[in-house]
C-alpha cells in the first residue's frame, strides 16, 4: 500500500514539473526584454572573448568580437569597468548563441530566456528535494507549487538573469549542504562547494552560504566537543571553495584578493541620485526606509505564501527561544539549539533568513526594481510556509481540520495560477489581489521595461504600414532596448527619439521616474498629445501611449 | 562559556534590532529629508517656483488688498515717527 501511495506520489510530482515544463516551452517567446538583458549578453561575450585569448581559435575569436561590436551601444555601461558579474549563465548563453548561429535579435533573446527558465526549472527541482527530505510528500508537493507558482518570481525566470539564477544557484547549494549535514558524505563537500562559489560568483551576497554553514558547525562544537573530528572536512569545504571560485571566475585571476574586496565596496558604496517611487512618493535610492524591502514581499507576494510564512515563522521563533531557555534542562540533548536533524534544517533557514535579511539593511543595500536583489529569499520564505503546512498536518492528523486546509492552500494555489494567466506575459509585475488599485500604483510598476515590447507591436499594429514611426519615451525606462526584441522587417519602421517629444509621433510612458515627477518636468506629456490607450492588467497600469493631435 | 556565548550573541542580535528600529530609522528619515531639501533638484524646483511666483505677481493690477496696504501704510509710518524721534 505504502509503496502504491509513494508511486502515486511520484508520478504526480512528475506529472506537476513536466506541465510546468511544457507551460514554460510554450511561452518564453512573449516576453519582452528585461533592461539589464543586453549588458548581461555582452558580459557574456566580454569574457568568452577573454577566454578565447588563451586558444588558438581564430575564426571563434573573430566572431566574438564582432557581436562585442554589434552589441555595444550608447545606453550601456563600459564593459571593461562593469565586468564584476559573474558568467555561469552569460558565458554559456553567449557560447550557445555562436553554436546555434541565430539570425535576428529577437531569436537571440527568446533563447536566453530559454535557458534563463531551464536554470529555473532545474533548481525548482532541487527546491522539491529540499522539502522531500524534510516535510511529508503531500506538504512537500504544495511547497513546491507555491515556490513555482509564485506570480512574479514565475515571471521573472524567463529574463531575470542574475537574481534568479542566484536563486536557482542556491537551490542547488542548499541541497547539497543539507545533504553533507546529514550524511557527511565528501560528495555532497565537493558538491556543495561548487555550488557555493557559483553562487557567490553570481551574486556576492552568496556568500552567506559559507558563512551560515561553518556558523552551525560552531554551534554543534559549542553543544557538542564530540563535533571536532569533522574540522577537516569543514576546512576542506573552504579551500574547496575558494579554490572554485577563483577556477570558474575569470573576473578574480588578475588580482583575486584585491578585485574581490572591490565588490564588496561596490555592494554598499553609495549610488548616484535617482528617484524611486514608493508608496506615492519620490525617494532617493540611497534613502529608501527599512520598510522597504518587508512590504515589497508582502506586496508583490500572493497572500498564502505571506500567510503561511508569518505563521510558520512564528511558530520556528517560538521554538528557538524554547531552546534556548531549556537547554541547559535538557543534558541528554547532543546539541543546543536542535534536538533532531530536521530541526537543524528548519533553524538554518530561519536564521538564513533573518541574518540576510538584517545584511540588507546593515550594509545598506541599494534595493531598487522591488525585491529583485533578494529574490532568492523566496526558498526561505516557500520552505517557512511549507514548515507551517507540515506542522498543521502534524497537529490535525487524521482531522477534518487537516482536510479542510490543505484544500484551502491548493485552491490558492489554483488561484496564484489563475493570476500567472491573467498577467501573461506580465506575471513579473504581479502585486497581491488584496490591495486596492490606488495603493498598487503607488509603486514603481515596470522598472525592467518588460513592457516595451508589447507596447512597440501595439503601435506598430495602430500606424500606417510603411512609414516611419517615431517613439517618445517619457519614462526612465529604456524602451531602446526592446527594439531588439521586435522581428527584422518590422524593426526599421521604429525609431526611438528619446524625449525629443517635438519629434515624436507617439509618445510611451510608465511610472518609472529617476526624477521626482512632482518637481521635475522632463517627463511631462506636451499638451498636444492625447492618450490613445492604456494597458491595464489587474487595475494596474503597465503603460500608456500618446498620439499627437 | 557556553551560556555566555549564547547570551552575547541574543544580547548583540536584540540591541541591534532594537538600534535600527528606534533611533536608525530616525536617523534615516532625517537624513532623507536632510537630502530632500538639499538636492540640487529641490533647489531648483523652489528657484522655478519663485520666478513663477514673480511672474504671477508682475501680472497683478494691484499686489496689495486694500486693507492690507492700509495696514502697511500705518506700520511704515509708525516706524518712520520712531527713527526721527531717535
Amino acid at each position: 500500500m505504502i509503496f502504491i501511495k509513494k508511486n502515486y506520489h511520484e508520478i504526480l510530482v512528475s506529472l506537476v514539473f513536466i506541465f510546468f515544463f511544457i507551460l514554460g516551452i510554450n511561452t518564453f517567446e512573449d516576453y519582452g526584454i528585461s533592461v539589464d538583458e543586453k549588458f548581461q549578453r555582452l558580459n557574456g561575450f566580454f569574457w568568452l572573448n577573454y577566454l578565447l585569448e588563451f586558444t588558438d581559435l581564430v575564426n571563434f575569436k573573430y566572431l566574438v568580437s564582432q557581436k562585442i561590436l554589434t552589441i555595444k551601444d550608447f545606453s550601456l555601461s563600459d564593459i571593461n569597468k562593469f565586468n564584476f558579474y559573474g558568467i555561469l549563465f552569460d558565458l554559456p548563453a553567449a557560447y550557445f548563441e555562436i553554436f546555434f548561429n541565430f539570425k535576428s535579435t529577437s531569436d537571440i533573446y527568446n533563447f536566453r530566456h530559454f535557458l534563463n527558465f531551464l536554470y529555473f526549472f532545474v533548481g525548482s527541482i532541487f527546491f522539491y528535494k529540499i522539502l522531500i527530505n524534510r516535510f511529508d510528500r503531500y506538504s512537500s508537493l504544495l511547497g513546491t507549487l507555491l515556490f513555482l507558482f509564485s506570480p512574479r518570481i514565475y515571471g521573472e525566470s524567463f529574463y531575470n538573469s542574475k537574481d534568479i539564477i542566484f536563486l536557482s544557484l542556491s537551490c542547488i547549494a542548499i541541497f547539497y549542504c543539507f545533504e553533507f549535514i546529514s550524511k557527511k558524505k565528501i560528495t555532497d563537500l565537493v558538491l556543495f562547494s561548487f555550488f557555493s562559489a557559483a553562487c557567490i560568483q553570481t551574486r556576492i551576497l552568496g556568500i552567506y552560504l559559507p558563512i551560515s554553514f561553518l556558523m552551525f558547525y560552531l554551534f554543534s562544537i559549542i553543544s557538542n566537543k564530540g563535533e571536532i573530528i569533522f574540522i577537516y572536512k569543514y576546512f576542506s569545504y573552504l579551500v574547496l571553495t575558494i579554490f572554485f571560485l577563483y577556477i570558474s571566475w575569470p573576473y578574480l585571476w588578475g588580482n583575486p584578493i584585491q578585485n574581490f574586496i572591490q565588490i564588496f565596496s561596490n555592494l554598499s558604496s553609495i549610488t548616484p541620485h535617482f528617484k524611486i517611487f514608493f508608496k506615492g512618493n519620490y525617494i532617493d535610492a540611497n534613502y529608501m526606509p527599512y520598510s522597504y524591502l518587508p512590504t515589497w514581499i508582502i506586496i508583490s507576494s500572493p497572500i498564502i505564501n505571506s500567510f503561511l510564512f508569518i505563521s510558520g515563522f512564528c511558530i520556528l521563533f517560538l521554538r528557538l527561544i524554547n531552546r534556548l531557555i531549556t537547554f541547559e534542562k535538557l543534558r541528554n540533548n547532543k546539541f543546543d539549539l536542535w534536538r533532531t536533524l530536521k530541526e537543524k534544517k528548519d533553524l538554518f533557514i530561519f536564521i538564513n533568513f533573518n541574518a540576510i535579511f538584517f545584511v540588507f539593511i546593515l550594509f545598506n543595500i541599494t534595493l531598487v526594481n522591488s525585491w529583485r536583489y533578494a529574490f532568492f529569499l523566496n526558498i526561505f520564505i516557500v520552505y517557512i510556509a511549507t514548515f507551517f503546512i507540515f506542522y498543521i498536518s502534524r497537529k490535525f492528523k487524521r482531522n477534518k481540520i487537516n482536510f479542510i486546509f490543505k484544500i484551502t492552500i491548493t485552491s490558492f494555489i489554483i488561484f496564484n495560477f489563475y493570476k500567472i494567466f491573467l498577467y501573461h506575459p506580465f506575471q513579473g509585475l504581479y502585486f497581491s489581489s488584496i490591495l486596492s488599485a490606488k495603493y498598487k500604483n503607488n509603486f514603481e510598476i515596470d522598472h525592467s521595461a518588460i513592457s516595451g515590447k508589447n507596447a512597440l507591436i501595439w503601435i506598430l499594429n495602430h500606424s500606417e504600414k510603411g512609414e516611419k514611426i517615431n517613439i517618445g519615451v517619457a519614462s526612465w525606462s529604456s524602451l531602446h532596448r526592446n527594439l531588439e526584441s521586435i522581428d527584422e522587417k518590422n524593426k526599421k519602421y521604429l525609431n526611438i527619439v528619446g524625449q525629443n517629444f517635438n519629434e515624436a509621433e507617439y509618445i510611451y510612458t510608465n511610472n518609472i521616474s529617476e526624477v521626482d515627477k512632482t518637481k521635475d518636468k522632463k517627463y511631462d506629456i506636451p499638451l498636444n498629445f492625447t492618450e490613445i490607450y492604456k494597458l491595464m492588467i489587474d487595475d494596474l497600469v503597465i503603460y500608456r501611449i500618446y498620439k499627437k493631435k | 562559556m557556553k551560556i555566555f556565548f549564547y547570551k552575547s550573541l541574543i544580547t548583540f542580535v536584540f540591541i541591534f534590532i532594537f538600534y535600527h528600529l528606534t533611533l536608525g530609522v530616525k536617523i534615516k528619515e532625517f537624513e532623507s529629508k536632510i537630502n530632500n531639501i538639499t538636492s540640487t533638484e529641490n533647489i531648483e524646483y523652489i528657484r522655478d517656483k519663485l520666478r513663477d511666483e514673480i511672474k504671477n505677481g508682475l501680472k497683478k493690477e494691484n499686489y496689495l488688498n486694500d486693507q492690507d496696504a492700509i495696514l502697511l501704510r500705518e506700520f511704515f509710518n509708525k516706524i518712520k515717527l520712531e527713527l526721527k524721534i531717535k
